[in-house]
């Protein structure tokens, strides 16, 4: 009782539920032991095979009937941008075999369905990779920031990195000290984009995102590599549309799993806004910004942005009530470069043991005594997300200084504290020494 | 297929059969439960525009149109992109981030999805073995997402009605849309306001067969469809809880479906209004064939030739100039408030000219119950407002609305016409006026060809119909504008469960009177109960208490629980309440109490029956002491006394006093 995908069939069903009819046009089935047939009034109905008693095969599969979209139109003398195409929600699609969203779209189709993206830019676009964000690794980085050399290199006034926005932060922080993390700054603007509805649907911020995006990149200010500008974040304001914020890339996080607006600034205001209500777009630089571009002092271009290495061990654990000391020992078995600590407050850990009851924390103080003496490196980084790391405010944070832990002073959000400790690392820099140095902006102290 | 017959300017003699009438039903209705993909509470709020209180948040939104599953873009979705609409969605307290668009939606409810398996099962059609939600493309903003969610739940069922079965194609559970509060014009496009209230309440969406024989029949299967619905109890009710979308089409014109059918004594005269809207396009087309020598449309579509209609369209296409021409100029001296005031704000005037059209445009008429007569003018109007203009003028309306003989000669010469020629003008900003001028330039096109098949919405003005007429609002939608919801998983439906669903149908009306005439109750009461859908309540409650005396409780008080009013029966039953302390008591505690604190205030407040032996001789001493009033009005004497008698005896049944002096007082005088 199989028919191929696409041809037309009238089945008779007789089975528990009633003896009907139906026809319509076989697409894969929506749950095994089914079969699912699309009707002409667009409903898709699904019948168990077994209830299926006979089958006419009305017409064989039918073409496609895609209908040819329109090159995108190309205005000469607009800025030339180049977008970077890695994956995500913002270039994907349902996938109609298995009725999820997938990410697997062309760099062209991402144009030709935002067809205004031609009167902003002159637009060229190269595909790294067909991923979402949650499947990324380190090496992806370095492929991505090799593609926004290249660019430049190919004459781009801008580069816009579409991604999906699960480790969106991550990588605009990677690209970020790979470009700026060595003292030096971006040819031109580098701005990452996603969205949170899939561009199926009428109500996708994609379209807006990419488009304030790309305009970011077309007329934005040319980054100074300082204050978080080396590398930015391009998404919604709010939940309203009409306006998107252009966001520091490495103080910038995911803080909502679902929300158009869920990109924040952390421990910094964001750098500018693009409105994209009004023809043209416009944007508005943050006063503090503003005034610190114009006194900065200027970077080289880096031609050759810092690589990441790509196997580098960096376990992270977290500080919480049920913290044993064998959680650490076995990271530290693993021979990492570091261990990132997410420590409550101002960057803590359960190591003290003031009435000698708590033995567990007192195991805990000891991981953190031989780790110090077989110098592996403990950096701690905020639970709290937002603030400071300061060891210096309780007792606690001062023992654990005295045990060589690191962080005190960052007040990075705790992704753009790992993948800072990650550039140190792959430039074979100590982290005692450089850990707590401003390099590009990270280490905000506006609030 | 001969020619048709029928007169279109009375519409009500116009013979369905004879016109190869074609009519299906879609009704709506939403059910009595919490959203159907976000749990949230399934309220509307009474609040307009005006009264929407400011704390509530609103947010700024535009649609775009997106790819259907063949991946081409739907034609009223990129017209409906130039629109430069923008929505703003008023955040009620039962919407959160799911009605927001900023959240996925939860799986299906389930009360919601045996409800809707309990109306399949009574319209006798045969479920699917997996529900799949599917997500239907709507562009004009009354879904946050830009789609409305849909799940087909069972097919293939029928309908009995007075005139033979009615054939049902689908029972779908899908969410209702947001409501529209207003919509503000500014100079970029229209900004559309919604409230998020109604956003996401289940609908049971019915659509029957095309089996419906006439206007009459249309209205008695919606009549029907309703009780079916009604039947579960699960419906909500009241003015636009319930509405009808209407099929309809004769041979000679084609498939419309007519929106905002909520009052079904209007379905059968909108349905005739439609048939002779049909039949006036198509013998306006052959009228405008004719004049431009191209040969006539059948009278029967199933007629049409597709190659001869590509000829036609060619033909009229190059009739119909594509430019339209800038007279702003021609009316700058217009005595016109309209004119005057649009020019003044930077609008333009745009002009359309139609080659020898003069005359076919029309001028308004009215039928014999007062409804706009079809015509081709109404037509281009209704395509233009659809970019979101108020209107046009066209020549064979004017002069009027100010715009004077002088004007028209001026646009006249201006454009260089000729008398046989016709124009239409658009007032507007200039994107807009060429929007819709496109707009009517499209629609005269179409009106050389068979009606258009579109969805149409009833003329409303004051939440009823004006005319019964209606005007166009979109193209009608294929299923290309259907993909799966991919955010939802599909709901298998086991035997065990449907089996259990055909097992608990609800009673129809008539088995529910019947059950209630075991009991000791009247046939008034009867009817009320059933109607006021208490009688579940009823019989759930009545164990060994009054029938009547519960069932006049329940018809009084339906703002009290049925558990307090029981509670007051049975305090009056064992007499620690009287007869007139159960209205009392329900007035005094709107908010119900329990029987301790309702016993003790019958004793405060004096709401205790007398005992009887007290009762007696109070009534006896009254009667004595008035011995003399009693011989001179005999039992007459009865009413004035009361009040005695109660005043001595608080709390005592005023029925019991009156029996009690009757008998006291007949006594005394035997």
């Amino acid at each position: 009782m199989d028919a191929p995908v696409g041809s037309t069939v009238r089945i008779e069903i007789d089975g528990p539920t009633g003896r009907t009819s139906v026809s319509g046009q076989v697409i894969p089935p929506a749950a095994p032991g089914h079969i699912t047939l699309k009707l002409l009034n667009g409903y898709n109905v699904s019948h168990l095979t077994t209830s299926v008693t006979a089958m006419a095969v009305l017409s064989g599969p039918s073409e496609s009937t895609t209908e040819a979209e329109p090159a995108p139109l190309v205005a000469s003398g607009l800025p030339h941008v180049r977008i970077v195409h890695t994956g995500g929600t913002i270039a994907s699609k349902v996938d109609y075999s298995t009725g999820a969203v997938s990410a697997r779209f062309e760099p062209s189709e991402l144009l030709s369905s935002v067809p205004e993206l031609g009167s902003i830019a002159d637009i060229s676009a190269v595909k790294v990779g067909n991923l979402f964000s949650d499947d990324l690794r380190p090496k992806h980085w370095n492929a991505i920031a090799e593609a926004c050399a290249q660019a430049f290199t190919d004459g781009a006034r801008g580069v816009v990195v579409t991604h999906g926005t699960d480790t969106l932060h991550y990588t605009a922080a990677a690209l970020s000290f790979a470009f700026a993390g060595a003292g030096g700054r971006p040819a031109g603007p580098i701005v990452l984009v996603g969205s949170q509805r899939s561009p199926d649907r009428g109500s996708s911020d994609a379209p807006e995102n990419l488009m304030a995006a790309v305009h970011w990149a077309a007329n934005g200010p040319v980054p100074t590599g300082q204050f978080g500008d080396a590398v930015v974040v391009v998404m919604h304001r709010s939940s309203d549309d009409g306006m998107a914020n252009v966001l520091p890339g490495v103080a910038t996080r995911k803080m909502h799993s679902t929300r158009r607006d869920a990109f924040r600034a952390l421990n910094v205001e964001p750098l500018a806004t693009v409105t994209i209500s009004t023809t043209p777009a416009t944007i508005h630089l943050n006063q503090r910004y503003d005034a610190e571009r114009s006194r900065a002092a200027d970077r080289a271009v880096t031609e050759a942005p810092t690589p990441f290495l790509p196997d580098l061990n960096l376990p992270h654990v977290v500080a919480t009530p049920w913290l044993r000391a064998e959680h650490i020992e076995s990271l530290a078995a693993t021979g990492p470069a570091a261990i990132i600590v997410h420590g409550t407050g101002l960057g803590h850990l359960p190591i003290s043991d003031p009435d000698g009851d708590l033995p567990e924390n007192r195991e805990i103080w000891k991981v953190l005594m031989r780790a110090s003496n077989r110098r592996l490196p403990i950096v701690v980084t905020t639970q709290c997300i937002e603030g400071p790391v300061d060891m210096n405010v309780y007792a606690k944070g001062r023992e654990q200084r005295s045990l060589n832990v690191l962080g005190h002073g960052i007040s990075s959000v705790p992704e753009t504290t790992a993948i800072k400790v990650h550039h140190l690392l792959s430039r074979g820099l100590d982290l005692h020494e450089h850990l707590t140095t401003d390099l590009c902006g990270e280490n905000p102290l506006q609030y | 297929m001969a020619e048709p017959v029928g007169d279109v300017s009375t519409p009500s003699t116009l013979d369905p059969e004879g016109l190869g009438f074609m009519c299906g039903i879609e009704v709506h209705q939403q059910l009595a439960t919490g959203k159907l993909h976000s749990r949230e509470a399934g309220e509307l709020y009474d609040v307009t525009a005006a009264t929407v209180p400011e704390v509530w948040p609103r947010i700024r939104r535009r649609l775009r149109a997106s790819r259907g599953e063949g991946g081409a873009v739907d034609v009223a979705a990129r017209f409906e992109a130039r629109r430069r609409r923008s929505f703003e969605y008023v955040q009620s307290p039962n919407a959160g981030l799911i009605e927001l668009d900023e959240r996925p939606p939860l799986p299906l409810d389930d009360e919601a999805v045996q409800v809707t398996l309990t109306v399949a099962a009574l319209l006798d059609a045969c479920p699917v073995d997996l529900m799949q939600t599917m997500r239907k493309t709507v562009v004009d903003g009354s879904n946050t997402s830009g789609f409305q969610r849909t799940t087909l739940v069972a097919r293939d069922g029928r309908l009995a009605t007075e005139n033979g079965d009615v054939g049902i194609d689908v029972v779908c559970l899908e969410e209702d849309s947001a409501r529209k509060l207003e919509t503000i014009e500014t100079d970029d496009g229209e900004v559309v306001v919604y409230n998020l209230d109604r956003l996401g309440l289940p609908l049971i969406e019915i659509a029957t067969a095309p089996d419906v024989k006439g206007p009459d029949h249309a209205k008695a299967t919606a009549l029907a469809l309703g009780a079916v619905l009604r039947r579960t109890r699960r419906v909500r009710r009241g003015l636009g809880s319930i509405r009808q979308d209407i099929n309809v089409s004769i041979a000679c014109g084609d498939r419309v479906e007519i929106k905002g059918c909520q009052d079904v004594e209007w379905i059968p005269r909108i349905v005739r209004l439609e048939m002779a809207r049909q039949l006036h396009l198509y013998r306006l087309a052959n009228t405008l064939r004719g004049r431009f020598g191209q040969p006539e449309l059948p009278s029967d579509r199933r007629d049409d030739d597709e190659a001869a209609e590509v000829d036609v369209a060619v033909a009229a296409s190059a009739h119909v100039p594509i430019d339209f021409i800038d007279v702003s100029d021609a009316l700058a001296t217009s005595p016109s408030a309209m004119l005057s005031k649009g020019l003044a704000a930077g609008h333009v005037v745009l002009a359309l000219v139609l080659p020898r059209m003069a005359g076919l445009l029309g001028q308004k008429s009215l039928d014999e119950d007062g409804a706009q007569l079809p015509r081709l003018g109404r037509e281009l109007a209704g395509a233009a407002k659809l970019a979101g203009v108020k209107g046009v003028f066209h020549s064979d309306e004017l002069p009027a609305y100010g715009i004077e003989d002088r004007d028209v000669a001026q646009v006249r010469s201006r454009l260089s016409m000729s008398e046989e020629d016709a124009f239409v003008l658009c007032l507007a900003p200039t994107w807009q006026a060429r929007l819709a001028l496109e707009a009517v330039r499209g629609r005269t096109l179409a009106a050389f060809h068979r009606l258009p098949r579109e969805v149409r919405n009833v003329v409303v003005a004051k939440g009823a119909p004006v005319d019964g007429t209606t005007t166009p609002m979109r193209p009608l939608p294929g299923g290309a504008r259907m993909y799966p919801e991919t955010d939802v998983p599909a709901r298998l439906l086991s035997n065990e469960e449907w089996a259990a669903v055909v097992a608990h149908l609800p009673p129809t009306q008539e088995e529910r009177k019947h059950r209630l005439e075991q009991h000791e109750l009247s046939e008034d009461q009867i009817d009320q109960v059933v109607a006021r859908e208490l009688d579940d309540v009823l019989l759930a409650h009545l164990g060994n208490r009054p029938a009547k005396a519960l069932a006049s409780l329940l018809l009084e008080h339906p703002e009290h629980a049925p558990e307090f009013l029981v509670m007051l029966l049975d305090l009056r039953e064992t007499g620690r309440l009287s007869r007139d302390g159960v209205k009392a008591a329900a007035q005094a505690y709107p908010h119900g109490a329990d029987e301790a604190t309702v016993a003790g205030w019958a004793e405060a407040e004096g709401h205790v029956p007398a005992d009887l032996g007290d009762l007696q001789s109070i009534v006896a001493s009254v009667v004595a002491s008035r011995l003399d009033f009693v011989n001179e009005r005999g039992l007459g004497a009865v009413g004035p006394l009361m009040g005695l008698v109660m005043a001595e005896a608080k709390g005592a049944d005023g029925k019991e006093v009156s029996g009690l002096l009757k008998d006291e007082i007949q006594r005394v005088l035997a």
